[in-house]
């Protein structure tokens, strides 16, 4: 059983995920992200199409690390005025979060080249994978922080996987349509919260020590 | 006085006040938190909430920065590691005393 102070921590530590902000930039991500595979067909000369290839992880931490600057200073102007600031603890390794961006996009690519790779047998089987894994990884986040509309999410990401391997597509639309689907469910699940989280609070009256 | 209760008069009263054991909560959570946030999360009045900061500060619990942020000057609240191991024994303590009184 949850004590009191279990929950206190727990609301606490989803504090980072109160505005939405961190979703629509997961969500910008990931649409983008599908959108660069829709680039594919455009290079017909191998060797500009092998670089395009090769630059997607390139790309996913780029769009990882502009999405944490950008949420970061959107934070400085909108949340942390009206419902205070708070300095998430840090792992002490102060390369943990640049590894589990590596790790990220390593999985993600994975994932991407084994649908590449057997798509041609298997258009229902790994898109479906593609989208458990994710839903897997995204139902944690909503057990770790208590946070409800990330079980709707897993749920969602998981249809979303289902729904790209029945449709009858190409490997570049299905890869297109994939991310591109993933990320706007987050940009609609970050909006609604921040939308929610504007109408709920105000900035507060008189100085604040 | 049965074990359970007689522990209970073991744990660190500074802690144990409802206001300040919810401030303590909140700051374990976490690296460190501005007054606005506790304000918020708390409930509690600006003047009550600096006078319980001001307790678990004397108590050499909670370190109180005055910094700026950019140009936004802010006061930062964050445990000390005497301050975190006060409130992980008094956490202890509870669990003990519930599990002896769920026993007896």
């Amino acid at each position: 059983m949850k004590s009191e102070i279990d929950t206190v921590i727990q609301r606490t530590q989803r504090y980072w995920y109160v505005d939405g902000l961190g979703e629509m930039a997961v969500g910008l991500m990931l649409a983008i992200f599908g959108l660069y595979f829709s680039l594919f067909p455009l290079f017909e000369n191998q060797n500009l199409g092998l670089a395009v290839a090769l630059g997607q992880p390139v790309l996913l931490l780029l769009l990882w690390w502009l999405g944490g600057k950008a949420v970061r200073a959107l934070k400085e102007r909108i949340t942390y005025p009206r419902t205070g600031y708070v300095l998430v603890a840090r792992k002490k390794k102060p390369l943990s979060r640049l590894a589990l961006a590596a790790i990220t996009a390593m999985v993600v690519g994975a994932l991407v080249g084994l649908i590449q790779a057997f798509a041609a047998g298997s258009r229902l089987i790994i898109p479906t994978v593609v989208g458990a894994f994710l839903a897997f990884s995204v139902a944690i986040i909503g057990r770790r922080f208590g946070l409800a509309r990330f079980y709707v999410l897993a749920a969602y990401t998981f249809g979303i996987g289902l729904l790209t391997g029945i449709l009858s597509l190409t490997e570049t639309q299905q890869n297109t349509f994939l991310f591109a689907m993933f990320g706007l469910g987050w940009i609609i699940s970050g909006a609604v919260t921040f939308a929610r989280y504007l109408a709920s609070t105000r900035p507060p009256n008189g100085d604040i020590p | 006085m049965t074990a359970g209760l007689h522990s209970i008069s073991g744990v660190d009263r500074l802690i144990h006040e409802p206001a300040r054991m919810m401030i303590v909560t909140i700051l374990y959570a976490v690296e460190g938190a501005d007054f606005l946030y506790l304000l918020r999360e708390t409930g509690l009045t600006k003047g009550n909430l600096s006078a319980h900061l001001g307790k678990l500060e004397e108590a050499g619990y909670v370190k109180i920065e005055k910094i700026f942020r950019g140009k936004v000057p802010q006061t930062l609240l964050s445990l000390t590691p005497g301050g975190r191991a006060a409130f992980e024994t008094y956490r202890e303590q509870l669990k003990q005393i519930v599990q002896s009184l769920s026993k007896e």
